[in-house]
């Protein structure tokens, strides 16, 4: 059963009207990383953390080779922006040096190793701590910890982690009671899809109790949150669907947000109106536009024979 | 047929009947709840979210608590 | 429908929280009658109205317990469905779920001696006259063939199936399916039971969806079809258990769903672990 060819342009025009407006955002000045800012990190998640979505989002555009060429462009565009605001890796490199056992600095890099952006000394040193016991006990999340193991594996890195182990720590692996979810645990569910699967790339790396879970309860999760506007976490949902195999869950959700979008390609994470200063509208929502870049980049290339596939 | 009980009668009027038709109606036909009570964002919950040096993807907390 | 509440619905719903509550008390007591109303005196009509609207249910007692319908009880309720003709509300999906409910209560009192001529139920010119189903589910069911019928008992109308989740979505499906929980009793089946053993991945999914919108009433309604049906251990593998124990642990207020839970559990406790 081939994705409807209605939703795979309901989609399609979704994921690039985003994609318009992420880049707008940007190209307007938005998200400049202060110099030497990340090396310490005063505030993580006020521009680093969106800076780094943007670019993964760019990555797997170009990585998936499905976008027109105006979105391609806009993608490179803000890889290479993000990329020189990173002081080409050097950034990243200096935090990871630093401060030996945090992880961003090996996640974000992934997303531009990905489509061809290499530092040589950082991913030196990223191999020799991968190499440190500490590294591998610092105590995180089990969705987090394959986020990890992603990483180190896009990147190429020579660790090899136990994947049935760490799909077997995640809430999700556990194949919990479904009326148990909570919104945050949502979020780990969708993220753990994402790395176990490398964003699509390798549906079959999901193991199949996980994979049959998700398509007796998605349809369920899709319909509670789309009924509260929940619009990011419908998102996500999307992304999972197109990230497991065919996906099962039809169009409403695509069509949902696709009505909540805004003419500048804007989309609302929830039901709440959307602020009236632009600054503090792109904080807010800049994620969601992320998700409806992957989903509809992940499911078109999922439809069109896994062009993601193909790559490393 | 056996009638073991002496039972009120409705009262003349059709409105009446009617009123009670109603009323027995909506007693055995029962909606769902009409307004959803589905999880939403917890802030206690994503606190863990925000720590130094973990990328999570996931959005930035709402500054209040998001009304409904 | 959202229904405005008036001094007569208060007067009849607190009766079927009575009822309910009497029932609920013979349940757990181990399946003796609730004995609601006193033959030498007149029975009001809000006990009347509540009696129809339990209807089956007031026997859940003596059938989770492999027993008969009570005599009592079975003439209280054919005096009810006399006394109260079926309603026909506006909506035909409504009207099919009050012909459905009336049909399982004319099926429980049709093993009484109190099996009424005129069930009362809206003629679905769309239902077809089957033969009795045998009832294969659960203890203490009783042959429901025509010849345990006296002469001059007219067949029973079977009311029109629900169209499936196929057509309807399973969600609105579901919560028809949730209208019908007083079908999930031993004794009774026929084509909603059907449904309810084919669809069961579609009554789950209803059941999570109502847990998780809290809608606790819709939830126990369909915990109730997952538990008659005994479907744990078929894909999805939602166990009924946890459910019924979340139901039970935030408390609900009204009576009649207490009832309904506690009849979920008993269904349950006959399923394999």
């Amino acid at each position: 059963m081939t994705t409807d060819t209605e939703v795979l342009a309901t989609a399609q025009q979704l994921g690039t009207r985003a994609l318009s407006w992420l880049h707008t955002c940007y190209q307007g000045g938005w998200g400049r990383l202060a110099d030497n800012t990340i090396i310490d990190l005063a505030e993580p998640n006020d521009v680093y953390k969106p800076l780094c979505e943007a670019a993964m989002a760019s990555s797997l555009v170009l990585r998936d080779g499905v976008a027109g060429p105006q979105d391609a462009r806009a993608a490179r565009d803000m890889l290479d922006g993000a990329w020189a605001q990173l002081r080409e890796g050097d950034m990243l490199y200096e935090r990871q040096l630093r401060h030996v056992t945090v992880t961003d600095p090996l996640e974000t890099y992934a997303h531009f190793a990905r489509v061809g952006y290499r530092h040589a000394a950082l991913e030196e040193l990223l191999e020799s701590i991968s190499r440190l016991r500490a590294v591998h006990a610092v105590e995180i999340q089990g969705s987090r910890q394959l986020a990890v193991a992603n990483a180190r594996r896009v990147i190429g890195l020579s660790h090899r982690p136990d994947w049935a182990e760490l799909a077997a720590r995640t809430w999700l692996g556990a194949l919990p009671e479904p009326w148990t979810i909570a919104w945050s645990i949502a979020y780990q569910v969708t993220h753990t899809v994402f790395h176990l699967t490398d964003w699509g790339a390798r549906p079959e790396d999901l193991p199949e109790p996980m994979r049959d879970y998700l398509r007796a309860w998605l349809p369920v999760w899709l319909d509670i949150w789309m009924e509260i506007g929940q619009w990011d976490l419908v998102g996500e949902l999307l992304i999972v669907d197109a990230c497991i195999g065919r996906p099962m869950l039809g169009s409403s959700g695509w069509e949902a947000l696709a009505a909540v979008q805004r003419a500048d390609g804007l989309v609302p994470r929830d039901a709440e109106p959307v602020e009236e200063d632009p600054e503090s509208a792109i904080r807010a929502h800049e994620h969601t536009a992320v998700v409806a870049v992957v989903a509809a980049t992940v499911l078109l290339s999922r439809a069109l024979g896994g062009a993601g596939a193909a790559a490393g | 047929m056996l009638t073991q009980f002496r039972t009120e009668t409705a009262s003349a009027s059709r409105t009446a009947t009617s009123t009670e038709a109603d009323t027995l109606a909506s007693l055995m036909v029962e909606d769902e709840a009409v307004v959803s009570d589905a999880p939403t964002y917890l802030p206690e919950a994503a606190g863990g979210l925000l720590l130094l040096g973990l990328l999570l993807l996931s959005p930035k907390g709402p500054k209040e608590k998001p009304t409904r | 429908m959202p229904f405005a509440e008036t001094p007569l619905r208060d007067e009849y719903a607190a009766a079927v929280e009575r009822v309910a509550g009497r029932t609920l008390d013979a349940l757990r007591g181990g399946g003796g009658t609730a004995a609601l109303a006193d033959p030498d005196t007149v029975v009001p009509r809000p006990l009347l109205a509540a009696v129809r609207v339990l209807g089956a249910d007031l026997f859940a007692p003596q059938l989770l317990t492999g027993a008969e319908p009570d005599g009592p009880t079975a003439a209280l309720l054919a005096e009810a469905r006399r006394a109260f003709p079926a309603p026909v509300p506006a909506s035909p999906e409504a009207a099919q779920a009050i012909a459905w409910q009336d049909w399982a209560a004319g099926r429980v009192l049709a093993r009484t001696p109190y099996a009424d001529t005129a069930p009362g139920s809206v003629p679905d010119s769309a239902s077809d006259h089957v033969p009795d189903r045998v009832p294969g589910h659960g203890p203490g069911h009783a042959p429901g063939s025509a010849s345990d019928r006296g002469p001059g008992h007219a067949p029973d109308h079977v009311p029109a199936p629900l169209p499936g989740p196929a057509e309807l979505g399973w969600q609105a499906w579901s919560v028809r399916m949730a209208q019908l929980s007083v079908l999930a009793l031993p004794g009774l089946d026929g084509p909603v039971h059907d449904a309810a053993r084919t669809d069961h991945l579609a009554l789950a999914r209803g059941a999570v969806r109502a847990m998780l919108r809290r809608d606790f009433t819709t939830a126990v309604r369909l915990a109730r079809w997952l538990a008659w049906a005994g479907a744990e251990d078929r894909p999805p593998h939602l166990e009924v258990e946890p459910i019924l124990d979340r139901i039970r642990l935030v408390g609900i207020g009204a009576v009649r769903t207490r009832l309904e839970l506690a009849i979920a559990e008993r269904l349950s406790e006959g399923n394999p672990r």
